[in-house]
């Protein structure tokens, strides 16, 4: 299913915009060690070069997913990570990496004082033509082979946002200073950028990425670009590339059009369940009967109104799972338990630059 | 320092079981480094109190570790373990043979069967303090072990690295 026509129009900026991304950490890793230090627990390579990536449990399980900028510095290699700092299950990232530092050439400073956080995007940067390597797991990653230059972008604290098509940028200003781009760029305000991510399905920090909760590839960080499945051991690959090799991948983070059916402004709380219901059988209708019960939730994360649009819409990511994507089945996320709750319909659709899978009979080109 | 094969030198949790029914000895301990010492070597670790301090040595590992300072012709000759970071499972053990103890280290040795030399550095203590340091035979070769790590769980896989307890 596509998005939805009249939304697509009205939600989607595709003129410059800038806008401040709030309540995001910042740390400086640097030291003589400090490449290699991150290259064994990072999930995506590191070799000098700004990225994106995730930190990831033992188990396998998302801790924090990240923003890795190079700083322009005197001697030593020095990074900067960029990161969701709200408590969680997880613990903070600093005290997470300095149990890992042992004898390591590497230093870690808090430096969230010093930094802030932009999103410039919409800017003509013509239609991205991207490969696509995808596993017969369902694991899909981008290629970028063809690329001239490297993906992520080289000017120190300036990363091309890869994560998907249509991203823009990414920019790590000096607290205090604005960014160049605000005297000519439309500049909006932090639910801009969060509306940005949604309507590209671009799950991001806590709420979207569970810590300890969510796995990589469910949360598309290996469409996004932020795992590498051939590079040595990281804390956490055993059961990421088991999985890219043998696993199936049941959920996805997709964008979803959330509509109530009574009058509302606001939007729906995050981490709602969404329960799949299947209409009942009928003697018109006999496929139905013939679709099997449907086990499990799917769970509602980032949302946004957007009644200024639409009255009783609003629009956000959901983990869902694939199973329950089929036609003839409705999915619900119910909050009437609470007060002032509403019953929300939820419609999914695939982003527009989420990449087609080759049928099975041609063989899924796997790229190992 | 003579580097060993670490795949002969790994870990194993499954294998901490086999260690119990062997001839051990907790070890003396011969030598400390003092904070000035790890000041100089700019590491950022914390001094164990001595009671607090306990490693085993096996009497198998005892004896291989004489075998070898005999062999080496060198009194001094030792099994020295670091812990470093890597791994699919955050941590793995470096095991070494060395031919002096390091400023940063302790030494150990098996209270009767002497010389038996086991370098740890101050940084690596705490994260293999209450082991075994066992030497196991097997078929496809021999090598020294560190088991019963209380402070380690799980392992990935290979055997290779393992996590740390929070």
């Amino acid at each position: 299913m596509p998005i939805p026509g009249p939304l697509r129009t009205l939600l989607l900026r595709t003129t410059p915009t800038l806008a401040p991304i709030r309540n995001r950490a910042v740390l400086s890793v640097s030291g003589s060690d400090a490449t290699q230090f991150l290259n064994g627990l990072l999930a995506n390579s590191v070799e000098g070069k700004q990225s994106y990536g995730a930190f990831l449990h033992a188990q396998g399980r998302v801790l924090h997913d990240i923003f890795l900028y190079t700083s322009a510095s005197s001697t030593a290699p020095t990074y900067l990570i960029e990161h969701d700092p709200t408590p969680s299950e997880s613990q903070p990232l600093l005290n997470l990496l300095k149990r890992f530092v042992l004898r390591s050439k590497v230093r870690i400073r808090d430096v969230t004082e010093e930094w802030a956080v932009w999103a410039a995007w919409g800017e003509s940067s013509g239609f991205e033509k991207r490969e696509w390597g995808w596993a017969t797991s369902g694991a899909v990653e981008p290629i970028w082979r063809n690329s001239v230059n490297w993906p992520w972008g080289t000017d120190h604290g300036v990363i091309l946002d890869r994560r998907a098509p249509g991203m823009g940028r990414r920019l790590l200003v000096r607290k205090g200073d604005r960014p160049h781009e605000a005297s000519t760029y439309d500049m909006l305000g932090t639910d801009a950028y969060l509306l940005h991510r949604i309507m590209h399905g671009v799950p991001e920090g806590s709420t979207d990425i569970q810590p300890l909760h969510a796995f990589p590839i469910e949360s598309n960080l290996d469409a996004m670009g932020g795992l590498d499945f051939r590079k040595g051991c990281y804390v956490g690959q055993e059961l990421t590339v088991r999985t890219y090799h043998t696993g199936v991948i049941r959920k996805r983070i997709l964008p979803v059009v959330l509509s109530s059916t009574t009058l509302t402004n606001t939007g729906p709380s995050s981490n709602l369940s969404i329960k799949p219901v299947t209409p009942a059988p009928t003697n018109s209708n006999p496929t139905v009967a013939r679709t099997p019960r449907l086990r499990g939730t799917s769970t509602l994360l980032s949302s946004i109104s957007t009644s200024s649009v639409n009255p009783s819409t609003a629009v956000g990511l959901a983990l869902l799972r694939l199973e329950h994507l089929r036609p003839g089945v409705e999915l619900f996320a119910d909050e009437t338990t609470s007060a002032n709750g509403q019953k929300w319909k939820v419609e999914h659709w695939w982003p527009e630059w989420w990449p087609e899978r080759p049928s099975c009979d041609q063989g899924a080109h796997n790229v190992n | 320092m003579t580097p060993v094969h670490t795949r002969y030198l790994s870990l194993s949790t499954s294998q901490a079981a086999g260690v119990r029914d062997i001839p051990k000895a907790r070890t003396v301990l011969l030598a400390s480094p003092t904070s000035k010492d790890l000041d100089e070597q700019e590491l950022d670790a914390e001094l164990i109190p001595e009671d607090h301090i306990n490693i085993v040595l096996t009497s198998r590992a005892a004896e291989q570790l004489r075998t070898i300072a005999a062999r080496e012709s060198n009194p001094h000759a030792a099994l020295r373990i670091a812990v470093e970071s890597g791994g699919c499972h955050g941590y793995q053990y470096k095991l070494h043979l060395a031919t002096e103890r390091a400023p940063d280290s302790y030494h150990f040795t098996h209270p009767d069967v002497r010389p038996s030399n086991l370098y740890i550095d101050a940084v690596s203590l705490p994260m293999v303090n209450g082991s075994t340091i066992d030497y196991a035979t097997e078929l496809i070769g021999s090598s020294f072990r560190v088991t019963a790590n209380p402070q380690a769980k799980g392992g990935c896989g290979c055997g290779i690295s393992w996590e740390m307890k929070d």
